[in-house]
């Protein structure tokens, strides 16, 4: 089934082409890695599909509900456990704080449930960015470069809970590609042809 | 005329006796105005607290409005968005007197708003002080959201969040920020005689504020009254500037 399908997308700045895409179709528990240089268009592309970039050319469909994470992510104000339960309040879900525990040991961060934002370090912040998207089990999971800042463990653990994701979509933005994806799509072909 | 004809004719007009006397009378003003604070004057303190509850009613009540429409100004785009911030920017600027005006021709007999009978009432002051407080706290808001990373509204969208529970979130985010634009604003209603003028009427133990009070003290002589009553205005002025220092200071220091 497919979740994503992408044809001809052009996305201009400044009179500027930043992203081309001619064709990209991705499938229902399909991992998809777009890696390429900087400036290829790859962040661009899933601003796109996560509906945050409205202003392109062609066909972006995404099938389902579809959760983005920043390649430098945002936490809001208060503890750690505030920010996992932000999605699940938010779509009405119950049995929240079991779920959004699970989900933290899971990444292991569940220690720092009740820590304030503001006292975590890089990688913590980008596992609880993390745990705060899969936390909602989406069917379209959009994330721009999730491993930086994280170590070893930390992006073992990330591998693991994508591949816990059963049927979802997962596009990853990357700059290089991963060994772990369905498939690797490169967007330096675009880049070229924008510059 | 010669130089020295100049300096005689200057040291004719102020008489030798009389020279400082200004400074002397503001000193005993200033001493006169502590005792008068010091032994809990009624009709000066009566001034305070009527002048305090009018303006925290006043700002409450503009807050209550202006703090979601500037975070809704500033997180959603529509035709005209520009012209509105514009002119309420604008607003902030806005004369007492003209405030006081519009409120005394709308609350006065003749008025639409005549039939409630508000013209003179401490009700009518912090109605129309709240459109003195609105533009304020509305631009402050739009100008603190719009300052915000644009990460937190995207984050907030993508996780699923509501456009009303995404504005809660921003303004959460931006807090010590409404909390400032609400001390300035309190401070303009507080230290205006305008509207307290025109549309109070500086009607003893009922619509007299702080600096009506000033103004009446002075116009009749009684400076040191006058005195005592811009001291408490001064004094309550430091305080929500230091207030709002403080808070800079710690706004500062959560963004480092």
């Amino acid at each position: 089934m497919i979740m994503i399908r992408v044809r001809d997308l052009e996305v201009k700045r400044a009179q500027r082409v930043v992203c081309r895409v001619p064709e990209l179709d991705v499938h229902s528990g399909e991992l998809v890695t777009i890696h390429g240089p900087n400036g290829c268009g790859k962040t661009t592309l899933l601003r796109v599909l996560g509906g945050l970039e409205t202003a392109f050319r062609g066909v972006a469909c995404v099938d389902g509900e579809r959760v983005f994470v920043h390649q430098d992510p945002v936490l809001f104000r208060g503890t750690v456990m505030a920010n996992v339960r932000y999605g699940l309040v938010a779509h009405g879900i119950s049995n929240v704080r079991s779920r959004s525990l699970d989900v933290l040991a899971k990444l292991d961060v569940a220690h720092l449930a009740a820590r304030d934002v503001r006292y975590l370090s890089a990688g913590e912040r980008r596992r609880v960015a993390l745990a705060r998207a899969l936390v909602l089990r989406p069917r379209v999971l959009l994330l721009d470069e999730p491993f930086d800042e994280l170590d070893s463990d930390g992006r073992s653990r990330t591998r693991k809970m994508l591949a816990d994701l059963s049927g979802a979509a997962i596009v990853i933005a990357s700059p290089h590609p991963l060994s772990f994806s369905s498939r690797n799509v490169s967007l330096a072909g675009a880049a070229q042809q924008s510059r | 005329m010669p130089r020295s004809a100049l300096r005689s004719n200057l040291r004719r007009s102020v008489p030798p006796h009389e020279a400082g006397r200004d400074l002397n009378l503001m000193a005993h003003g200033l001493y006169e105005a502590g005792r008068l604070i010091a032994s809990g004057d009624a009709l000066v303190f009566a001034a305070a607290g009527r002048s305090l509850a009018i303006s925290v009613a006043a700002v409450l009540l503009a807050g209550v409005v202006a703090i979601p429409l500037g975070v809704l100004l500033a997180d959603k785009a529509f035709p005209g968005r520009t012209l509105l911030v514009l002119t309420l920017r604008g607003g902030m600027g806005m004369p007492t007197v003209l405030v006081g005006l519009l409120g005394f021709a709308l609350f006065s007999r003749r008025g639409p708003l005549g039939g409630f009978d508000l013209l003179y009432s401490p009700e009518a002051i912090a109605i129309c002080e709240t459109f003195l407080a609105f533009p304020i706290v509305v631009s402050w808001t739009h100008a603190a959201v719009s300052g915000l990373d644009p990460r937190y509204a995207e984050t907030s969208r993508t996780l699923g969040a509501t456009a009303p529970r995404r504005w809660w979130t921003l303004a959460k985010e931006v807090r010590l920020s409404l909390v400032l634009a609400l001390l300035t604003a309190f401070a303009r209603c507080f230290s205006e005689l305008g509207i307290a003028m025109m549309v109070g009427g500086n009607i003893k133990h009922r619509t007299r504020t702080l600096a009506t009070a000033t103004a009446l003290e002075t116009s009749r002589g009684e400076f040191v009254r006058g005195m005592a009553m811009s001291l408490i205005l001064l004094v309550i002025a430091v305080l929500v500037a230091l207030a709002a220092a403080a808070l800079t200071r710690a706004r500062e220091k959560e963004s480092a």
